[in-house]
């Protein structure tokens, strides 16, 4: 059944090439289309549980990775040696090469964890080989220690001391950061309290951009609008050191900020129609908040908000979603397909090894990283106790 | 149900009758003290316990780091029934060349203290290992006992003594299963581990004497199911019929258990996290008395009534307002029987954050209670500094006095566990 998926997609792909003259560039408007349209790639996805245990109950403890609790809602950050960070409500822990979880701090981070669902909650420094996230009002870094907690520095802003100041690191202030992004020229980019995108970079604080709540507007950076809450806004990083994409929660768009030409685009999602009436809708804007896939700006939408983005520098696609969906998806060109889920067979992995793809059903969820191999780590509010990954069996190992 | 008649419903529910507060007095806190100021830790104190027997305290607690690189050990040191330091050092209870061991719990019977941890010896995965000390002070079991010592993860034991022996329960992974399942095993006073058998109860399993016979209470997997379920258990650890909810719509349940005796067994959990929609509606600390057969007396804590809004009389504490200031109870309890009647401590956070839905500066409470209902309807702070105090565990000497220890977590990342001896009428 499996091998035949890439066949029945292509089939798929050519029916609506065929039934949807949109979809191949013609002008007549479909009437519909599937809410779900596989990629290519969906029957060669295998998730495993990678770490926590969903019968472990909620008091932390560590081990093998898929024997340990406490986890909660966690992220992922993958580092260059094959080591994997989790930052957890608790504290952070890491995976080593040999699958075992270990603390290596007990401070737990700020911001982005307490979200419904998210990403980029720390990021790997590639200038000073440190991973860098959000205290109090301020930017850390972790050093690590061989015989003790992590040390957590200041780098930037004042523990306890929140604001919205640009200038030096010292005098800069934070309010609350959500995400923590880093360019491959050790540029820092943060999402500020889902207000502002603020930049860190040779020891100074700017701001990028301050109008994140309210009104929908693509264009120069300084006259952009977005729509975020307080709640579930995701900054990531793009397919270059000058690209970062936002999932402008409650206008249910991803947004591509181009760093070079200061300019804010759309590139996927459905914003809410100005018909509300199902009635009186057309085919397409009945798809608004029903997690759809197909043509990026025209056909597909996300549900309950778009929550999170995270770049997938290896497959060239951008994993993005909303709060209630249940499947992983991913925009691919001008494309947004579903990749992981979709068939529902199972409720969800729970911890089990080698589960194909497209039966997994994990609510609430996240990709909240994308590691050098091209495996997603996923995460689910619904089972709020650790990771899971996923990759192509075609191309990664386990 | 027209506006009035619900406006009306809450006058009610905020008018009926709750258990008489008698004087915040009714629990007296004493001075704070350091269980090992300059502990070998360097500034990592933790998980503390402590149990009676033959006229005082044992507390055993964690020093050190545990995590990566750790090596954490476990202290103890024993306290007059007034709260007096007798070991100025402190004991190590099982010295050992590698590893971490973390997550201390202490129960007294057939006239020695009995410690139970999780052990990270072998820097793979955790054992259940116990020493016995006696109430002179010395660890009788050079090489700890090993409760359960096989492959894979065993963790988060609890033990209970009545009076003769003990009981043992923890959670572990069998074979090559990816499901936690509860077992328990006897020790002895003389050092003698049982078959472990399995309770039905995990995770987080705990377990209490009441005097006649033992209960062991478990749960908190799962966003949806984080109820907490309870099982009688003979001596050796076998369950006495099928496990029964004692209290429902948990999430990320922790719990406390104590004996009642004469009546049954007390048991605490929290309620609701604060969350920015309200889905769960209020938290609360939340009381159950489980009868000698088992099943809660107040049932309305196994299945609440739908859209609460309003506290249970089995509610010790409430979190509802959303506002700078406002409090939450969440997390850790303990509970212990003073002689007449349960007293219960508890965690209350204040609220912070955007959406007022975080914690800061936590403070322990406490409360007598008749049966599963406050006597002390506010509760009364026991340990309330600036500083954030968790994790607390109680003792009781049977007359009227009890040992809290707790963490005391400074603002420079150092965490100290303190002790108060607690008075009540």
């Amino acid at each position: 059944m499996r091998r035949s998926l890439p066949l029945t997609a292509g089939l798929l792909a050519l029916a609506c090439g065929l039934a949807f003259p949109e979809a191949r560039g013609a002008e007549a408007e479909p009437q519909d289309m599937p809410a779900i349209i596989p990629d290519e790639s969906a029957g060669d996805w295998i998730v495993d549980r990678f770490a926590g245990n969903s019968t472990a109950g909620p008091t932390f403890f560590q081990g093998p990775a898929r024997e340990v609790a406490g986890l909660g809602r966690c992220g992922a950050c993958p580092l260059p040696d094959g080591r994997v960070l989790v930052p957890f409500p608790d504290g952070w822990a890491e995976v080593d090469a040999g699958g075992t979880l270990r603390l290596v701090a007990a401070s737990a981070p700020v911001g982005g964890t307490t979200a419904q669902v998210t990403a980029s909650v720390a990021a790997w420094n590639p200038a000073d080989k440190r991973v860098y996230t959000g205290g109090a009002n301020c930017l850390v870094r972790l050093v690590e220690r061989p015989d003790g907690p992590w040390e957590i520095e200041v780098v930037a802003g004042t523990p306890g001391k929140a604001g919205f100041a640009d200038g030096p690191a010292q005098d800069a202030t934070f309010t609350r950061i959500d995400n923590v992004i880093i360019n491959g020229r050790g540029a820092v980019f943060i999402l500020d309290y889902n207000q502002r995108i603020r930049r860190f970079e040779n020891g100074q604080v700017t701001t990028l951009c301050a109008a994140l709540r309210g009104g929908l507007a693509d264009g120069p950076l300084d006259k952009a609008r977005f729509n975020l809450i307080g709640l579930g806004g995701n900054l990531c990083a793009g397919e270059d050191d000058d690209t970062l994409y936002l999932s402008d929660h409650w206008n249910f768009v991803v947004r591509r900020i181009d760093l070079k030409t200061m300019t804010v685009s759309s590139v996927a999602g459905m914003p809410k129609p100005k018909e509300w009436q199902p009635a009186k809708q057309t085919a397409r804007e009945r798809r608004y908040n029903r997690n759809s896939d197909g043509p990026a700006l025209t056909w597909a939408s996300f549900n309950s908000g778009c929550a999170y983005v995270c770049w997938d520098p290896v497959h060239k696609a951008l994993w993005c979603g909303g709060p209630d969906e249940n499947r992983f998806r991913w925009l691919k060109g001008d494309q947004v397909l579903t990749v992981i889920g979709g068939k529902g067979a199972d409720p969800w992995p729970r911890d089990r090894l080698g589960v194909p793809g497209e039966t997994v059903k994990l609510v609430w969820n996240a990709v909240v990283a994308v590691d050098a191999q091209g495996r997603a780590y996923l995460s689910a509010s619904s089972e709020p106790n650790g990771l899971w990954r996923a990759y192509n069996r075609k191309e990664a190992r386990p | 149900m027209n506006r009035w008649t619900f406006i009306a419903g809450i006058l009610l529910a905020w008018a009926a009758p709750l258990p008489a507060a008698l004087p915040a007095d009714g629990i007296t806190a004493g001075e704070e003290f350091a269980l090992l100021p300059e502990g070998p830790g360097k500034g990592l104190q933790a998980t503390p316990a402590a149990a009676f027997g033959q006229g005082l305290y044992l507390a055993v607690w964690r020093e050190g780091w545990h995590g990566k690189g750790g090596a954490a050990r476990l202290h103890a040191v024993r306290l007059s029934a007034e709260g007096k330091r007798l070991d100025g050092k402190g004991l190590e209870v099982a010295p050992a060349q590698a590893g971490v061991q973390e997550r201390p719990r202490v129960a007294f019977g057939g006239g020695v203290f009995l410690v139970v941890w999780q052990d990270f010896r072998n820097g793979k995965d955790y054992d259940i290992l116990a020493a016995r000390i006696s109430p002179e002070g010395k660890v009788l079991d050079r090489e700890p006992l090993a409760v359960a010592a096989g492959p894979r993860n065993q963790v988060l034991a609890d033990v209970a003594g009545d009076g003769q022996g003990f009981l043992v329960v923890w959670q572990g992974l069998q074979g090559e299963e990816t499901d936690f399942r509860g077992f328990a095993a006897a020790v002895s006073a003389e050092g003698q581990v049982g078959r472990p058998v399995e309770t039905g109860m995990t995770p987080q399993p705990k377990v209490a004497w009441n005097g006649s016979q033992y209960l062991a209470v478990g749960g908190g997997a799962g966003f949806w199911a984080g109820k907490v379920q309870a099982v009688l258990l003979d001596a050796g650890g076998a369950p006495r019929g099928k496990p029964v909810d004692v209290m429902g719509g948990t999430k990320a349940a922790v719990f406390a258990i104590s004996g009642v005796p004469g009546k049954g067994w007390l048991v605490v959990s929290h309620r609701s996290p604060p969350d920015p929609w309200g889905w769960g509606g209020p938290g609360a600390m939340r009381a159950t008395l489980v009868n000698a057969e088992g099943r809660p007396e107040n049932t309305d804590a196994a299945k609440e009534p739908s859209g609460l809004q309003e506290r249970l009389p089995g509610w010790l504490d409430m979190g509802k307002a959303k506002a700078k200031g406002d409090t939450w109870p969440w997390g850790e309890s303990a509970s212990a029987f003073d002689g007449k009647r349960s007293v219960v401590v508890w965690q209350r956070h204040h609220l912070c954050g955007e959406k007022m839905t975080n914690f800061e500066n936590c403070d322990l409470i406490a409360a007598r209670l008749d049966g599963y209902k406050s006597l002390d309807v506010s509760g009364v702070p026991v340990a309330a500094s600036a500083a954030e105090e968790k994790q607390p565990a109680l003792a009781s000497d049977g007359a009227g006095r009890l040992l809290l220890v707790y963490e005391k977590q400074q603002g420079d990342g150092r965490v100290s566990v303190m002790g108060r001896v607690l008075g009540t009428e």
